[in-house]
C-alpha cells in the first residue's frame, strides 16, 4: 500500500514535470530516494509503513505544486536565454550543413534525370521539357530547394539544442521555432528574393518556410543513422559517377539526332508566314516597305527590350498609322509565335525621332514567357494590322519577387 | 520552554536557499540530508514543506551556487549530492548579511529596548 501511494505520487508529480531527458528521470529517481529514506526513517521511529509513507508525502506537499516549483527552478530566464542562443548559433551550422547535402542531394536527382532524359531521347525520340520553364529560372529553383532542406536541417538543430539548454520540451520548443521562422522566412521568400521566376522557383521557393517548420515539429532526440565515410562514397559513385560515365557515353551518339532538327523551305511568304504563326499578329508588309528601314538594332536590357529601326526616307512611313512595337510569346525551339496567342503580351507606341522609330516594352514581367519575339506593327490605309518589321528577340524570364509573380498577369 | 511553532510557508519559502546554503556549507549532501539537519538543528521550527526543498536546490544548482553529482551510496540507492561552489559562498556570505540586517531590523521595531521580549 505505501509503495503504491509513492508510486503514485511519483507518477502525479512526473505527469505535471514536463521537462525533457533526462532531467526528469533524474528528478523522479532524487525523489524517489527521499520518499525511501523518509519511509524507512519513519518505521525505524515505530510508524507502520502505511503511516510513514502518508507523513513523508505530506511533508513533500501535492504532487502538482511540486512539480510546477521543480519545472520553475529549471526552466529559468537564464536557461530560456541560453537556449534561444544556442538555437540560433545551431540553426546556422545546420543551414550550411543542409544546403550543403541540398545541393549534392540536387547535383545528384539532376544527373540522373539527364541520364533519363538523354537514354529516353535517343530511345524514344523524346524531348523532355517543362513548357514555362526558362532554363535561367532552373538554377534559381534549385538553389532554392537547396535552401529549403538547409531550413530544414537549421530548424531541428535549433529545436533540439534549445529544447535541451533551456530545458524546455521538444514539441514546445519546435513551436516556438516554426510559427515566427516560418514567418520570417516567408516574408524573405515571398517579398525578399529577387531572381528568374517561373513555377517550380516559386514552389522551391515556398518550400524553404514549409521545411523550416516541419523541421522544427517533426525535431527528435534520436540521433540519425551512423553515417560513414564508405556510405557517402558509394552514395557519390551512384548518385554522381556512374550516371555522368552513362551519360558521357550516351552523349557521344546524340549528335546525328539533335543535327537533323532544320526549317523549310516554303513555297510562298504566305506559307513562311503562317508557319511563323505571324498570321495573328497582322499581315506581311506590302512590298513596297521592303526597304523602308536602313539600319535596324535592337536588344534587352534590365527587362526593357528596345528597337531603332531607321527611316530609308522621312516620308516612308506616310499613310501608316498606330505604330506600335509588340512583344509576343515565341516558341523555344523554331522562335515562331507559341501557338494559343492572340494578342501580344506587351505593346507600347513608338517614337520617331532623328529619322529613326524607336521603342521598348517590358519583357520580363509576364509568367511563363521563355522566348519573346519584338515586332513593329501599323496600321495601314485599308484598316488592316501590318507586320513591318520582325519577329527579332530572344530568351527573357520573368524576373522580380515570388509576389510580383503571382500578382503579375 | 515554550517551543515556537512552524513559520508560515511564506517565509519559509524566503529563507530556504539561506538553510540550505548553510547546511550545504558544511560538507557535501544529498536532499534528504539537507532536509533532516534543517529539521534536526531548527528544532523543529523549520518542519519544511520538504516540497520547497528540492525547487530550492535546483535553481541555487541553475544559479551556480551548488553543483550536484550521482554516486552510489553505501547503502540503498545512489543519490544525488549537492556541493558549494565559490558562487555559493559568496551568496551565502550575502544572504546572511542581508538575513542579520532584516532580522536586526526587525528586532528593533517589534521588540523595542525595555520591553523585555
Amino acid at each position: 500500500m505505501a509503495e503504491q501511494r509513492v508510486e503514485a505520487y511519483l507518477a502525479a508529480v512526473g505527469a505535471d514535470l514536463r521537462l525533457p531527458e533526462p532531467w526528469a528521470s533524474e528528478v523522479r529517481e532524487e525523489l524517489a530516494v527521499h520518499l525511501t529514506d523518509g519511509v524507512a526513517e519513519g518505521v525505524a521511529r515505530g510508524l507502520a509503513p502505511d503511516e510513514a509513507s502518508r507523513e513523508v508525502l505530506s511533508r513533500l506537499g501535492p504532487p502538482a505544486a511540486l512539480a510546477r516549483s521543480l519545472r520553475a527552478a529549471h526552466q529559468t530566464p537564464r536557461r530560456l536565454i541560453a537556449g534561444m542562443a544556442g538555437g540560433a548559433v545551431a540553426a546556422l551550422g545546420g543551414a550550411i550543413r543542409g544546403t550543403i547535402l541540398g545541393y549534392g542531394l540536387i547535383v545528384a536527382v539532376a544527373v540522373l534525370v539527364l541520364v533519363a532524359a538523354t537514354m529516353l531521347h535517343q530511345v524514344e525520340g523524346l524531348e523532355l521539357g517543362l513548357p514555362g520553364v526558362p532554363s535561367t529560372s532552373w538554377t534559381d529553383a534549385l538553389a532554392a530547394s537547396g535552401s529549403a532542406v538547409g531550413a530544414l536541417f537549421a530548424a531541428r538543430a535549433a529545436t533540439i539544442v534549445s529544447a535541451r539548454r533551456s530545458r524546455r520540451g521538444l514539441r514546445r520548443t519546435g513551436r516556438w521555432w516554426a510559427v515566427p521562422g516560418a514567418l520570417l522566412l516567408w516574408t524573405w521568400a515571398v517579398l525578399g528574393v529577387e531572381a528568374a521566376i517561373s513555377w517550380p522557383v516559386v514552389l522551391a521557393l515556398l518550400a524553404i518556410p514549409i521545411a523550416f517548420a516541419a523541421g522544427a515539429l517533426i525535431a527528435t532526440d534520436r540521433t540519425g543513422p551512423r553515417i560513414l565515410k564508405r556510405h557517402i562514397l558509394a552514395a557519390f559513385a551512384a548518385c554522381v559517377v556512374l550516371p555522368m560515365v552513362a551519360l558521357l557515353a550516351l552523349g557521344s551518339q546524340t549528335g546525328s539526332v539533335l543535327s537533323s532538327i532544320g526549317h523549310g523551305p516554303y513555297d510562298s511568304i504566305e506559307a513562311l508566314w503562317h508557319a511563323e504563326g505571324l498570321d495573328v499578329v497582322g499581315r506581311p508588309a506590302p512590298p513596297s516597305m521592303a526597304d523602308a528601314f536602313l539600319e535596324t538594332s535592337d536588344g534587352i536590357e534590365g527587362g526593357v527590350a528596345s528597337a531603332r529601326l531607321e527611316l530609308a526616307t522621312p516620308g516612308v512611313l506616310d499613310g501608316w498609322s498606330n505604330l506600335r512595337l509588340e512583344a509576343w510569346r515565341m516558341t523555344n525551339d523554331d522562335f515562331v509565335v507559341a501557338p494559343g496567342q492572340t494578342a501580344p503580351f506587351a505593346a507600347a507606341p513608338t517614337m520617331i525621332t532623328d529619322g529613326s522609330v524607336t521603342g521598348s516594352v517590358d519583357v520580363d514581367h509576364t509568367r511563363g514567357v521563355e522566348m519573346y519575339g519584338l515586332l513593329l506593327t501599323a496600321t495601314g490605309r485599308d484598316g488592316s494590322r501590318y507586320v513591318l518589321w520582325g519577329p527579332n528577340g530572344g530568351q527573357t524570364a520573368f524576373r522580380g519577387t515570388v509576389w510580383d509573380w503571382l500578382t503579375a498577369p | 520552554m515554550k517551543v515556537p511553532r512552524p513559520l508560515g510557508d511564506e517565509l519559509q519559502k524566503g529563507t530556504t536557499p539561506l538553510l540550505v546554503l548553510s547546511v550545504i556549507g558544511e560538507g557535501e549532501l544529498y536532499g534528504y540530508e539537507i532536509a533532516k539537519r534543517i529539521r534536526e538543528r531548527s528544532g523543529d521550527t523549520f518542519s519544511p514543506s520538504e516540497g520547497s526543498l528540492y525547487p530550492a536546490l535546483h535553481r541555487l544548482e541553475a544559479d551556480g551556487a551548488l553543483v550536484a553529482s550521482w554516486r552510489e551510496s553505501e547503502r540503498g540507492p545512489r543519490r544525488r549530492y549537492y556541493r558549494m561552489t565559490e558562487a555559493g559562498q559568496r551568496r551565502l556570505a550575502e544572504s546572511l548579511d542581508q538575513w542579520t540586517a532584516f532580522s536586526a531590523g526587525i528586532a528593533r521595531i517589534a521588540l523595542p529596548e525595555g520591553s523585555g521580549g
